[in-house]
């Protein structure tokens, strides 16, 4: 093992190896923007599929409610619980309010359903077009004359970017009675005042800052589940790896994305 | 249905216009806009080349699949393609309708490169050129009627008892239809037989009654009385509507019922491609293996 030849090729392998993941990612980049540019170009042509995207719409939508609901009521109650300890300690947790508000409408809301809806989304995605692509059905679609990335991928990609801010909607009201609930009980900070600082602290940019990224992480959560269901290799256990691959870039895409729209954001805010 | 196009078709096959004069009244087809022996405005009469491939290579990586393959599929034949397993048979068929591409040489219909076409082009192919999947390939999310009827909901403005209707005849055509098989239509097809998913494939590639069918494998699965059923199926489509056939094929008794011209594919390349009587007689080892199930 001490030889230098030995070191080297070791070396040398391992630059191979640095050398093919980074071509793979490329690649995988590279796919992912064409069939975004595919998917933007040929869906809004007619007929629209408005029957898909509703349809898709409550799949990925109504669906992830519950799950919804209890991350954003959760975020919101530890959040609460966090600053104000912190808080407390300054006899300020009268702020209680402002400080949560920002953090979580800007933030955490977003990004925290962003990883799990999201994500929960495009593996879903993933595990249906990837096992139509294993038993030849994305390919029939095209031999019947029909456009796969107009049946599937359109509408799978519309309905997660309108699903997404939805959800973050919802999931910012709930994050907040969350915040009000720990505030009231915990801290003796009354819910009607908590509610008004919390409120007051808002700007509506701060609101279109939530709501942006929620549209733009569900488009990411759509199009990785779309190309790596489209792009799952044969036999069934690539649809479990393609699935599991679904999950990790989803995560990474999105807080990339997150910092950019924030680097983007904050000069503005 | 187009007198005009009938004389410069059949021109100098007379004799057959008649023929392809039932062909070309069919329903669906007045609606989709196939005519039979004419596309673009060039024509092809019975027997002469319809789908060509020049000099095809290809390959999956370093898995070469074709090297200067030669083959040329004629107008109202069904030709039969027979050869091991794994050597590519299904890919041929696919390089026809352009789901694979060829990385040297051509695909044309009617000599149109269809490596090169645009994505209206192709729709426009896979119309006139319809594949039967080996694993039938349905859409699990569509009952039996959706998925015999898509092509039509796709390409025809008929209405949607227009279309459960024609959907219904081609399940008849293949053994399926309403009478026997009354709940079928609202069916989905995980609650079909392998065989049974099979014989849906086929009513819905000849659901917009396409010019060339293209059958990967239709009788592997299937009890003989269903084989039998399908070859008929085949030859008939073939006499009434004029549809020419490409059949991939293990199964010699229906390869012989079906065939007009057989075509073993071997190393890449069709060597041996002759009518069915000439191709039972050839005496080259390779052949006679082949069809006499020996492993040398
Ligand atoms: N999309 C693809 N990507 C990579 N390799 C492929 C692809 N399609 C087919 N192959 C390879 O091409 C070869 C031929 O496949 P094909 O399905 O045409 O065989 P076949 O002759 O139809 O066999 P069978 O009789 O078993 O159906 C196989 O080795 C297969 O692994
Ligand atoms: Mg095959």
């Amino acid at each position: 093992m001490s030889d230098p030849g030995g070191a080297r090729s070791g070396l040398r392998e391992w630059v191979v190896n640095v050398g093919t993941t980074i071509n793979a990612g490329i690649k995988w980049s590279g796919g992912l923007a064409v069939m975004f540019g595919q998917a933007v170009v040929r869906g809004p042509r007619r007929p629209f599929g408005l029957f898909d995207i509703s349809y898709q719409i409550v799949q990925l939508g109504i669906r992830s409610i519950p799950v919804t609901t209890m991350m954003s009521l959760f975020v919101g109650m530890i959040l609460a619980w966090q600053f104000g300890e912190a808080l407390a300690d300054f006899g300020a947790k009268n702020s209680l309010g402002y400080v949560t508000s920002l953090a979580l409408v800007r933030e955490l809301v977003p990004t925290l359903l962003a990883v799990t809806v999201g994500t929960k989304m495009a593996t879903g995605m993933t595990a249906e077009l990837g096992s139509m692509k294993v038993t030849e059905q994305i390919d029939a679609i095209s031999a019947l004359g029909a456009d796969p990335i107009k049946k599937l991928v359109w509408p799978r990609l519309v309905a997660a970017s309108i699903a997404m801010p939805l959800l973050v909607a919802w999931g910012n009201v709930i994050a907040m009675l969350g915040g009000m609930l720990i505030a009231d009980t915990v801290f003796d900070v009354p819910a009607g005042y908590f509610y008004h600082t919390y409120i007051d602290e808002l700007e509506p940019l701060h609101y279109i800052m939530s709501e942006t990224k929620a549209v733009v992480f569900g488009g990411l959560a759509g199009i990785v589940g779309c190309y790596q269901g489209f792009t799952t290799k044969f036999g069934t256990e690539a649809v479990g790896l393609a699935t599991t691959e679904t999950v990790i870039a989803v995560s990474v895409m999105v807080l990339l994305a997150d910092f950019a729209l924030t680097t983007f954001f904050m000069p503005i805010g | 249905m187009n007198d005009a196009n009938h004389s410069a078709v059949a021109g100098p096959v007379s004799a057959r216009s008649g023929a392809l004069a039932i062909a070309n009244t069919s329903g669906v087809r007045r609606a989709i806009g196939t005519t039979i022996g004419e596309y673009h405005g060039r024509t092809c009469a019975r027997g002469e080349p319809i789908i060509e491939f020049e000099q095809v290579d290809k390959a999956f990586g370093p898995n070469v699949i074709y090297r200067s393959m030669d083959l040329q599929v004629r107008l109202g034949e069904t030709l039969t393609i027979i050869g091991g397993s794994g050597q590519g048979k299904s890919v041929c068929l696919k390089l026809m309708i352009g789901l694979l591409h060829a990385e040297g040489g051509q695909v044309c219909y009617y000599g149109e490169d269809v490596g090169g076409m645009n994505a209206e082009q192709l729709r426009e192919l896979r119309m006139r050129v319809s594949m039967v999947f080996q694993g039938g390939a349905l859409f699990d999310s569509m009952t039996i009627a959706k998925n015999v009827g898509y092509a039509l909901r796709e390409h025809t403005d008929m209405g949607d008892d227009e279309i459960e209707r024609r959907a219904a005849e081609s399940l008849t055509l293949v053994g399926l239809g309403p009478e026997d098989y009354p709940e079928l239509m609202d069916q989905m097809p995980a609650a079909l037989s392998v065989g049974q998913r099979k014989r849906v494939a086929l009513a819905r590639s000849i659901a917009v009654r396409p010019e060339v069918i293209l059958y990967d494998e239709p009788t592997t699965g299937l009890d003989p009385s269903n084989c039998n059923r399908i070859a008929r199926m085949i030859r008939k489509l073939q006499r009434e509507l004029g549809v020419t056939s490409i059949v991939v094929t293990h199964d010699m008794t229906t390869a012989w019922y079906v065939s007009d011209r057989v075509a073993l594919l071997h190393d890449k390349q069709f060597p041996f491609v002759e009518d069915v009587q000439t191709f039972r007689a050839i005496d080259d080892p390779i052949v006679r293996d082949f069809i006499e199930g020996r492993t040398s």
